[in-house]
């Protein structure tokens, strides 16, 4: 069966989210987000669709985003792009200011709800900067993100 | 940190299923 046809004949309502690496367009039931690894070219293209786009990620990273996708996460195109990187989320090794500073509260014991509140964010908002922390730190927990970034020095406590 | 309950994974190689799935090791996964 073709991956193509294999999107197609999937109940789309049973699925939370397509992780998708092909080298071939693909056809994806609308309504479910998708998640693209390695940048294909054709995918785009499509600009009525929920997708990320993640290259070279590691296990955790694409982990990281198939939950942020699934949890909710949106984001819109701002104009229809020819320059894919325009398009991109990506993940960087580096933790951003918020990150961080989100981290911090995490450190100091604080759920995501109240993280939320203390920096005037959604909640879904704090979950994917914690997806994308724990994506960056190679965490599979907020303890083990805390841990490891103590470890390398990012936050102190 | 849970993961997505119900992935659908598309791979156009039998490595790139096996590796996706290998990522996805404790969802419910379907595969193309």
């Amino acid at each position: 069966m073709s991956a193509s046809t294999a999107a197609e004949a999937a109940n789309s309502a049973a699925i939370d989210v397509y992780v998708i690496r092909s080298g071939a367009p693909v056809s994806v039931p609308g309504g479910v987000p998708a998640l693209w690894l390695d940048f294909p070219r054709y995918a785009a293209e499509d600009s009525t669709r929920t997708q990320a786009f993640l290259e070279n990620g590691t296990p955790a990273q694409i982990r990281a985003a198939a939950q942020a996708l699934a949890a909710g996460l949106r984001f819109e195109r701002r104009y229809a792009s020819r320059d894919h990187a325009e398009d991109t989320i990506a993940f960087q090794e580096a933790l951003t200011d918020r990150e961080l500073e989100i981290l911090d509260l995490v450190a100091d014991g604080l759920s995501n709800p109240e993280i939320a509140r203390r920096l005037e964010l959604s909640r879904n908002t704090v979950k994917f900067h914690l997806s994308s922390i724990m994506g960056k730190l190679g965490a599979n927990s907020r303890t083990e993100a805390v841990t490891e970034a103590l470890r390398r020095g990012l936050i102190i406590i | 940190m849970a993961l997505p309950t119900r992935v659908f994974v598309i791979a156009d190689t039998a490595l790139g299923i096996r590796k996706l799935s290998e990522v996805f090791a404790e969802a419910r996964i379907s595969r193309s």
